[in-house]
């Protein structure tokens, strides 16, 4: 014998309610890794930036698509790690498009970038190599490198954050290094001979 | 300057590789590789001085309010789940087929193929309706059949009134009537049930067999004589 189940008037209001009570638990849950991912996602995005402006709408927006896309992680644990990717990637999107931009205007309009109390604080000879030095590096020994840098990163944990063996982490920022020094010894012996 | 054989070695220890046993001792003996290898620790320190600057900056504090709002903002916004995308997408399929519809029906142009296709009779003087046994002419030929009607041909098929409204009339010359049908027919005799234009392109036509058009002996007179007058 079929079995018959009618659609009864309140079950649609009742779903929908069930689904809105999901909606609330799931940004409150987002809401509540905010204030040890929002500097995460900033950090990233402010060295591949060297932007504080930049780097903070970069810093929002991978926070939103991590938001949007929060129901499809099911490891939450991975959460920061997948964060670091959302910021790491959205940055660099903006630094090509930024470099489009620069071509395409004029050398009037580019004093339109004003640099912050910390970027000029920051700006300092040394500081501008290293910081050029660093945009040269590839993707992958720029993160790395980033990451192991930021206050409380061990290199475990940036091994969990990037999903790759301890190993590929140390060979990685040794290259790095190594090349980050070859680039900048010779300002250094610049500035010693002065 | 350091000693060329261990200037390698100098760079990646002090980049954070093992110092060899090799090395070690070579730097207890060896000044100049000590120096050398001094200043290239002091760079390291400063590289990674530099790092900690880069990637350690104060967090704005405008960045968690802000990105509170934005969620509240993308929580608040409509969103389309499948169960409301399904039937919009046949709401919006039966508009478009119902706007099709109408608009042909008022304007009689939605099809082309409908407008260029036209029946012949199996005999002449006999009439089919349109479908199973009926040859549709191309374009070409619907306007080749008009330039016949602009030289004062009369019309071979006439749209009668159980015919529909969308069907183009090709004129012919009353003494080609029965030749055209006769063409008509054997389209018929080889299963061609319709023959459009889309079909023209893979289907090679044959080139129509027209009898020669019998004309009569002209009657030649001579013209009155002007040397007579």
């Amino acid at each position: 014998m079929q079995e018959l189940v009618l659609d009864q008037p309140g079950h649609t209001a009742q779903k929908e309610y069930e689904r809105e009570a999901a909606d609330i638990a799931s940004r409150q849950e987002f809401e509540a890794l905010l204030p040890e991912a929002a500097p995460l996602a900033f950090r990233v995005a402010r060295g591949v930036l060297r932007n504080s402006a930049d780097a903070e709408d970069v810093a929002q927006e991978a926070l939103l698509q991590a938001y949007r896309r929060w129901h499809r992680l099911r490891d939450r644990q991975r959460f920061r790690g997948w964060l670091v990717r959302i910021a790491f990637r959205l940055a660099l999107d903006r630094t090509r498009s930024a470099k489009r931009r620069e071509i395409r205007e004029t050398l009037w309009s580019q004093t339109a970038h004003r640099a912050s109390t910390e970027d000029i604080a920051a700006s300092s000879e040394f500081q501008t190599h290293l910081e050029a030095a660093l945009a040269e590096l590839s993707e992958k020994y720029r993160i790395v490198l980033l990451l192991s840098a930021m206050e409380g990163h061990t290199l475990e944990e940036v091994a969990v954050l990037l999903s790759v063996p301890l190993g590929t982490v140390k060979s990685r920022l040794f290259f790095a290094r190594k090349h980050l020094a070859e680039k900048l010894r010779c300002h250094v012996n610049l500035t010693k001979t002065r | 300057m350091p000693c060329e054989p261990y200037q390698d070695a100098l760079v990646s220890a002090a980049a954070g590789a093992q110092v060899t046993r090799a090395l070690r001792s070579h730097l207890l003996a060896c000044d100049a590789c000590r120096t050398a290898l001094a200043e290239e620790q002091a760079l390291h320190a400063s590289i990674d001085a530099g790092l900690r600057i880069i990637t350690n900056p104060a967090v704005p504090p405008s960045l968690i309010p802000s990105v509170r709002v934005r969620l509240q903002e993308s929580a608040l916004r409509p969103r389309w789940t499948v169960a409301q995308l399904v039937p919009a997408a046949v709401v919006l399929l039966v508009v478009l087929f119902v706007a099709r519809e109408v608009h042909w029906l008022v304007w009689g142009t939605s099809d082309t193929r409908r407008s260029a296709s036209v029946s012949l009779p199996a005999q002449p003087g006999q009439f089919e309706p349109p479908g199973r046994g009926a040859v549709a002419v191309s374009p070409q030929i619907a306007r080749s059949g008009a330039e016949h009607a602009s030289r004062g041909a009369t019309p071979l098929v006439s749209r009668g009134e159980n015919r529909p409204e969308t069907v183009s009339e090709i004129l012919v010359p009353r003494d080609q009537e029965a030749l055209l049908a006769d063409y008509a027919e054997r389209w018929r005799s080889h299963r061609r049930v319709v023959l459009t234009a889309e079909q023209l392109s893979d289907a090679p036509l044959k080139p129509l067999e027209v009898a020669p058009i019998q004309i009569a002996l002209l009657d030649v007179r001579p013209l009155v004589d002007a040397d007579s007058r």
